[in-house]
């Protein structure tokens, strides 16, 4: 028998818009986010390009429209397990992993600092480490600490059981759903360095790649906002951004992951901004600043301390006494290929869909790379960079007509 | 109107730093049979603390809720007792008890509770109560929706939304000026892959979106058809199409306009060689010739063998640049339409520039790559050149260009054009800088292809026709360049005209696939609007919001104030010009209440009176030394207020002797709130809102623009009263500034302070 | 580079190059990975990627005079790193296949070269002629296989005197006439493309310099090659080719030794002994041939399981590789094959495998100017005279600098 909800998998930008158009026409709405937090990705971002406006205030505005909607539901640390059925109705189970915390916001932000276990902090990139009890960023929603069983000292065990708002026992749950139809919003991941054998392969400690830069310029980041160098944390005065690093690349990602172009044009400006006299180096194969972004680069490009080089950065190498970084590369224009030092490099990494490698119990094609290119014949539509790579702006159109492919499938029966 | 509030303190969240009972005390006192329970909870965000509420609703011995503890933006869930129970939070964690700075700089003691924070918990507390008896639950304006979307425009973009419409269950209208639907796809020979694996050009299949909206009976089409006038409002829109001269009145419920582009005056291609040589063409008039089945160079008809598609503009377009700059820095002398006959008319601003050209960049990159295929089906050893700046194939097109330059005919580089000349014969001449073959080259061609620069429709005429007291067109589009396009990352269909949306290529340049997307996504809008209104519930930012504002027209002045800067243009006169407000239009900001110097207007559950009484809840001690000074703060909340909750939880503090109010914009902020706070002997008022101007982050477009405005006039009345005019500030913070905004309040007070006390401290 | 070039694509140029080895070169979108990505390119004006977008634009003048396609020893370390699978690397060996074709007439045998189609045309000359031989001295000895005294000597059948040694004298006067012509060709070439450049404060070398600067780091050690490549397979290559090398080598001595003491014992007799065939296996010269095929054999396996290896998406081998690595081997095998027979006194196998071998020999030696193996000839002028004019600095003579990638 036909059902009149709506499953969205994924709780980043893309899901969070497909969630919430399709609830606010009235529908019944499941959100299901594998992280404590929703947000996703541009929960790590400082600013979006164009405007360089923080990603918190529409992400403000989406929560307080989630938070005022009967009509959504949403779950985190939880994953679907499994789906049967046919478009129209489907069995949806979802596995949900104990957050072990209070059901209410509690302020554990003294009792975590007393905490003596620490694990390394994903959300940073490995550019801090993270307490067994926490919160992402102070902004974080739902805004109720998770508490990471496996990162607990034997000391902290103790005195956790202690409080009695916490849970140790608390045993990850199993529940069913059944919707209509499903939209996949699983979003990206950053392309993983180790791969890129010949720009440092992740090893050179002031290489990094461009979601670290993100969080180095982020106030809630691990350096409050002030982009400093890992090794030392100083400083940097000459930075050059590698474009492509990993896209438009057969060996990594053979599709141009559409933002990287920006990103780094973005991420000049807050280098300029930080440090009126640092040096800021792109190396390109193309600017890719489509349509009115042609405003921004242009107002960006016209910084003369900001340089933009054709030619592909193909070798990245540490010098050992200074730490800082040497870049081979030929400058295509010129004709020459010459070795430059650079205090910190920001490796522009692609983004790769999150389904690659680990796809969901779910039978929707997928082509080579892990984007999904099926589906609507069931009922089950992609948004946002689950399909393919896209901005935030593009995500939230996706989003949206993903919605609307949702509502219609659920409509007609 | 609450009568039996009921007020309930969580005593998990405030931690024994506030001695509760004392407060309870005060209350009790002061409010007596109004706060018909005062209890506290050990842990009130629970089942439990649910159900105790719950429990004295039921028993009818409260109506309302007023919750002290943490900020409202957590625990929502805790605290929801349906649409008609009024529940306000009072936040006396974030906003009070974590970001107390005492003025002797002693920490907090578990059990003491300094007196500066007494004074700012039972403020705030007072403030809660008062707020709850100023309001009312409102009640929904149900608008009657008429259940039909009117599309405007019959090309790729708007057959898609229509039939996406009507997939949903609704009926549609579609609106197209020509006489045939297919608009600019009907005039592609083939466009760019449109899904995986992204590797060859095929035909549209246009004529098969028409056929399937021709077929659909819940879709009406009128061709040869203009919109010609838009009243009304969302759910109860009233349409006027003129089909070939005919009028017919619609009722239309929400509309879509995907009117999409025409081709850019070709002034800005003359430097490359456009009307000058016979043989230099556009990308669109090229596309006409394979549609037609044959290239041919216009000089000579012949089947040309050496094409170049010129991407790399150079500085070709610079003196253009040059030209619009200095208009702009003039605006005696506005930059006017290339049509003659459209004139200027009312809000509507034609937008003529280069800029079209630029904006196209991935358009034309992708049609370079497709035409330059092209030649070899009409010419199988034909050679195509695409020489660009920047191959503008962002995402998975990149595919398409690995499928399409993997041709021997078609040949790029980089570079940028520094000269076209005739090479004799109808051949051109094109000079090449910064190739990528080592030096700078010329290449003769026996035809040269230049972009085709798309302009919005919306850049040239006012299409929607409204019967707005603001005028026909979008306001500010001018900020776009003319496009139709949303000011928000975050939230790319908003526009300033609620239940109308924009899709396609009036809102971007953007290829089929894209606009596919697009088209269903405005659908969708469209859809949800002209249903909320019908569930008489505000949408986006506000969604589901039930209040709207209400007129007392008896006061009503005609002042024109609020019907000038309603954001979204929600209010019309009448002849006497009164406002009459259309509901469904308004997206509850509250901008005509800030801006009503007769205070008419007003919210069931935020209102002027509202404001006016949680100010006066503020205790301004006689003397600063006795109690220290006060000063309000009227904070955005959809801003600063949680940039303030943040500030707080990362351990930052202020002075204790700011009191904190949010309001739903700082548009909606009435001058005589300030006055108030003054006349009382407040020592000094801040306002706290949202980044304005081209980038504004403002979420009701001109709010804290308005009210940066309004601080003239208020500036005057405390020049009247003889307070100084720096005691009222407003400043601009981003939700992100949480390490900032602490400062910015401690510099205002540590400023006001040394003003010294408002004179009017003690009357 | 202000003033402008006229470019003049030329699409059947592209189109030959993808015959040959070049098949995707279209799909190069001008990153310049492969530049930096190779260990040999220089600073200035490196390659492979200059090369790429020339091809791409087949712009023949260019790429024909190009002396850079000869310092490359084709490592496909820019192949493996390409982003869009141009493969540089091919297109570069298919460069300097399209040189073995064009640089000197008759360009007839170039293209014979150049497909299998032709190869029966390539084995029927030295097939018909050695055979004309064979069938008259057949008639002349009564028998096709004459056994003198228990014993085979493949002279009775193809005398020196006045077959075989004036055959291939004659043969190799003709390779020697048409190599000088290839090297005037390649050498007007890169004059015209060439400017002689020299960094700052380097040494402008003297041809002597130049000349054994090239022997010392390519030929003899094959150092320059060792900066080439890190992969299993590069080393392959390396061992493989230095072994094959040296095979000749050893091969080229005995043959020398053979012919110097043939013709010049007729003036002096003492010492014709010294190279006369069939030498007993003590003899040092025996001793030098044998390890001579050893080493051919080795590198030859090293070469063809390399080529085998090879991952397709990567790069590929053309007839060119394949035609040279057939030509060897059978060379080789019949050679060491004519002397077991020979030992084993198998006459018809024995007289037939030399036979063969007759063949191949002539086929690698009369078309030597139009086969890959004509690079050793080739190459060597290029790497001299990249040498001299300082396209290729003289490690000794340079002077670190950061700016400056060392080569």
């Amino acid at each position: 028998m036909s059902n009149n909800s709506i499953l969205v998998i994924g709780g980043g930008f893309s899901g969070i818009t497909a969630a919430l158009e399709a609830a606010e026409v009235g529908h019944e709405v499941y959100l299901v986010e594998k992280a404590p937090f929703l947000g996703g990705r541009v929960m790590q971002l400082n600013k979006y390009f164009p405007k360089l406006c923080p990603p918190s205030c529409g992400l403000e505005i989406q929560f307080q429209r989630i938070k005022k909607n009967p009509n959504v539901k949403f779950f985190t640390m939880a994953e679907v397990a499994a789906v049967s059925g046919e478009a129209g109705s489907y069995e949806v189970t979802v596995k949900i992993k104990p957050r072990h915390t209070a059901p209410n916001n509690v302020d554990y932000s003294k009792l975590a600092e007393s905490l003596t276990g620490e694990t390394e902090n994903a959300f940073e990139f490995g550019l801090a480490s993270r307490k067994p009890l926490y919160v992402d960023v102070p902004f974080a929603f739902p805004s109720r600490y998770a508490l990471d069983g496996s990162a607990l000292s034997d000391s902290d065990r103790a005195k956790l059981s202690a409080d009695e708002t916490i849970d140790l026992e608390e045993q990850e749950k199993e529940i069913t759903l059944s919707v209509g139809s499903i939209v996949v919003a699983t979003g990206w991941k950053p392309y993983d360095v180790t791969k890129l054998t010949n720009l440092g392969a992740g090893e050179i400690t002031n290489c990094i790649s461009n979601m670290q830069m993100e969080r180095l310029a982020s106030a809630n980041g691990p350096t409050s906002g002030h982009i400093l160098r890992p090794s030392d944390g100083k400083p940097p005065k000459r930075v050059a951004f590698v474009q492509c690093a990993g896209s438009r690349d057969e060996n990594h990602l053979g599709y141009c992951s559409y933002i990287c172009c920006m990103a780094s044009l973005k991420q000049a400006v807050y280098m300029r901004e930080q440090y009126p006299d640092a040096e800021v180096v792109v190396y390109y194969i193309d600017l890719r600043t489509p349509g009115r972004y042609d405003k921004f680069a242009e107002k960006v490009l016209a910084d003369d301390k900001l340089k933009a080089v054709k030619g592909k950065v193909a070798e990245v190498a540490r010098d050992k006494a200074s730490e800082d970084v040497w870049l081979t590369v030929e400058d295509a224009i010129e004709g020459n290929k010459s070795k430059e030092r650079f205090d910190m490099v920001v490796l522009a990494t692609g983004m790769q869909p999150s389904l690659a490698g680990t796809p969901l119990p779910l039978d929707v094609e997928m082509d080579e790379e892990g984007f999904i290119i099926g589906g609507e014949d069931k009922g089950i539509f992609a948004a946002g960079c689950a399909k393919q790579p896209l901005d935030v702006m593009k995500s939230a159109q996706s989003g949206t007509g993903a919605a609307m492919k949702a509502v219609q499938t659920v409509r007609r029966r | 109107m609450a009568e039996k509030i009921g007020l309930y303190f969580d005593e998990s969240s405030l931690g024994g730093f506030l001695d509760l009972e004392k407060i309870a005390e005060s209350v009790k006192n002061k409010w007596g049979d109004l706060c018909a329970v005062i209890e506290t909870h050990p842990r009130l965000a629970s089942a439990d603390g649910k159900a105790k509420i719950q429990a004295a609703l039921d028993a009818g011995t409260i109506d309302a809720v007023c919750v002290c503890g943490p900020t409202p933006r957590v625990d929502w869930e805790f605290f929801d007792f349906g649409e008609n129970v009024l529940v306000d939070r009072v936040n006396l964690r974030e906003q009070c008890v974590l970001s107390y700075l005492d003025p002797d700089g002693r920490e907090l003691v578990l059990g003491q509770t300094p007196e500066a924070l007494h004074a700012m918990a039972l403020d705030y507390v007072n403030m809660g109560v008062v707020k709850l008896q100023k309001a009312t639950v409102p009640e929904a304006e149900i608008v009657e929706s008429v259940k039909t979307i009117l599309v405007l425009g019959g090309g790729w973009t708007g057959l898609t939304s229509a039939l996406d419409a009507a997939k949903a269950g609704h009926d549609v209208v579609l609106v197209e000026k020509e006489a045939a639907l297919g608009g600019a796809a009907a005039k592609m020979y083939k466009t760019i892959p449109l899904a995986h694996p992204y590797e060859k050009a095929h035909p549209t299949g246009v004529e098969d979106k028409i056929a399937a909206v021709q077929a659909d009976e819940r879709i009406t089409v009128f061709t040869s058809a203009k919109l010609t006038s838009l009243s009304g409002m969302p759910g109860k829109f009233e349409a006027v199409v003129s089909v070939n001269k005919e009028e017919q009145t619609l009722p239309i419920g929400s509309v879509i306009i995907a009117t999409g582009w025409t081709a850019g005056s070709n002034e800005y291609l003359k430097p490359l060689g456009y009307g000058t040589l016979k043989n230099v063409v556009t990308a669109a008039e090229f596309e006409a010739m394979a549609k037609a089945g044959r290239i041919a160079r216009p000089t000579d008809g012949e089947t040309p063998e050496k094409v170049m598609f010129l991407l790399g503009f150079g500085d070709s377009l610079l003196p253009f640049a040059e030209a619009e700059k200095a208009a702009a820095e003039n605006p005696e002398e506005p930059v006017k339409s290339d049509d003659d006959e459209e004139v200027v008319k009312d809000n509507f601003h034609a937008v003529k520039t280069y800029r079209h050209l630029p904006y196209t960049s991935e358009l034309a990159s992708v049609t370079a790559l497709k035409q330059a295929n092209y030649l070899q089906e009409f010419c199988p050893q034909g050679q195509s050149y695409i020489v660009y700046e920047h191959m503008m194939v962002p995402g998975v097109n990149e595919l398409y260009y690995k499928a399409a330059q993997d041709n021997p005919g078609v040949m790029l580089t980089k570079g940028f054009v520094v000269g076209v000349r005739d090479g004799g014969s109808g051949d051109v001449v094109v000079n090449i800088k910064d190739s990528l073959l080592g030096e700078n080259i010329e290449i003769k061609a026996d035809m040269v292809v230049l972009p085709t620069a798309m302009v919005p429709t919306t850049a040239q005429d006012s299409v929607l026709k409204l019967q707005y007291r603001q005028g026909q067109a979008f306001p500010d589009l001018e900020l776009f360049d003319g496009f139709a396009d949303s000011n928000y990352i975050c939230f790319p269909y908003e526009t300033r005209r609620t239940g109308i949306y924009a899709a396609g290529c009036v809102r971007q340049p953007m290829t089929l696939a894209t606009a596919e997307v697009d088209a269903a996504g405005a659908a969708l809008k469209a859809v949800q609007c002209l249903e909320s209104s019908n569930r008489g519930m505000a949408v986006h930012p506000r969604s589901g919001d039930r209040s709207y504002p209400r007129f007392n027209l008896l006061r009503c002045t005609q002042c024109k104030r609020c019907t000038e800067e309603c954001p979204f243009g929600a209010l019309d006169e009448d002849e006497k010009g009164n406002p009459v407000p259309n509901v469904s239009r308004c997206r509850r900001c509250g901008t005509c209440m800030g801006a009503c110097p007769e205070r008419v207007i007003f919210f069931d559950d935020y209102n002027v009176d509202q404001i006016g009484s949680m100010i006066k809840q503020i205790d301004v001690p006689d003397e600063i030394e006795e109690g220290g000074p006060r000063f309000l703060i009227l904070a955005c909340e959809n801003d600063a207020y949680p940039a303030l909750d943040m500030a707080a939880i990362r351990g930052k503090k202020w002075s204790p002797y700011v009191r904190i109010i949010p309001v739903r914009c700082l548009g909606s902020v009435n001058s005589i709130w300030i006055a108030d706070a003054m006349s009382k002997g407040n020592d000094g008022c801040l306002l706290l809102g949202c980044k304005y101007g081209e980038d504004y982050q403002c979420h009701f477009v001109k709010g804290s623009e308005l009210c940066n405005r309004r601080m003239d006039n208020i500036g005057e009345t405390l020049g009247k009263l003889g307070i100084e005019t720096e005691r009222v500030q407003q400043m601009q913070v981003a939700i992100d500034e949480y390490d900032k905004v602490p400062g910015m309040i401690d510099e205002f007070v540590a400023k006001i302070t040394e003003l010294g006390p408002n004179p009017f401290k003690g009357y | 580079m202000s003033k402008a070039t006229r470019i003049e694509p030329d699409l059947q140029f592209i189109k030959e190059l993808q015959e040959v080895g070049g098949a995707d070169l279209k799909k190069c979108y001008q990153c310049a990975t492969c530049s930096v990505a190779c260990p040999l390119s220089p600073a200035d004006n490196p390659y492979p990627r200059k090369e790429m977008v020339w091809a791409q634009w087949g712009l023949k003048d260019k790429l024909v005079s190009d002396i850079d396609i000869w310092l490359c020893h084709n490592c496909g370390t820019c192949s493996d790193l390409c982003p869009r699978g141009a493969k540089p690397g091919d297109l570069l060996a298919a460069l300097r296949n399209m040189a073995y074709r064009n640089l000197v007439k008759p360009t007839a045998i170039g293209k014979w070269m150049s497909s299998a189609a032709y190869l029966p045309i390539l084995v029927g000359i030295p097939a018909v002629i050695i055979g004309i031989i064979w069938m008259i001295r057949a008639a002349m000895l009564g028998t096709f296989f004459p056994v003198v005294d228990g014993e085979i000597v493949y002279g009775n059948l193809f005398p020196g005197d006045f077959t075989i040694d004036p055959l291939f004298g004659l043969t190799a006067v003709f390779v020697a006439i048409s190599f000088g012509v290839g090297i005037k060709n390649l050498l007007d070439g890169f004059k015209k493309s060439v400017t002689p450049t020299f960094v700052v404060g380097y040494k402008k070398p003297s041809l002597k310099d130049a000349v054994v600067a090239t022997l010392k780091d390519e030929i003899l050690t094959h150092k320059k090659w060792k900066d080439c490549g890190e992969e299993p397979g590069d080393e392959e290559k390396f061992k493989g080719h230095l072994t094959l090398f040296y095979g000749f080598v050893a091969c080229f001595i005995v043959t020398s030794i053979v012919a110097v003491s043939h013709w010049g014992g007729k003036l002096f007799h003492f010492i014709a002994p010294l190279g006369h065939t069939p030498m007993p296996l003590w003899s040092p010269v025996k001793i030098l041939a044998n390890i001579g095929a050893v080493l051919l054999l080795v590198g030859l396996t090293y070469l063809t399981r390399r080529r085998l290896n090879q991952d397709p998406d990567k790069s590929t081998s053309s007839y060119y590789d394949w035609y040279l690595l057939g030509v060897i081997w059978v060379v080789t095998l019949t050679g060491i094959l004519s002397e077991i027979f020979r030992l084993a006194g198998v006459a018809p196998l024995a007289f037939t495998t030399y036979y063969v071998h007759l063949i191949s020999v002539f086929m690698l030696i009369a078309y030597l100017p139009w086969s890959k193996l004509g690079h050793l000839v080739y190459r060597t002028t290029a790497l001299i005279y990249a040498r001299y004019v300082g396209r290729l600095p003289i490690e000794e003579n340079l002077i670190e600098d950061d700016k400056i990638l060392v080569i």
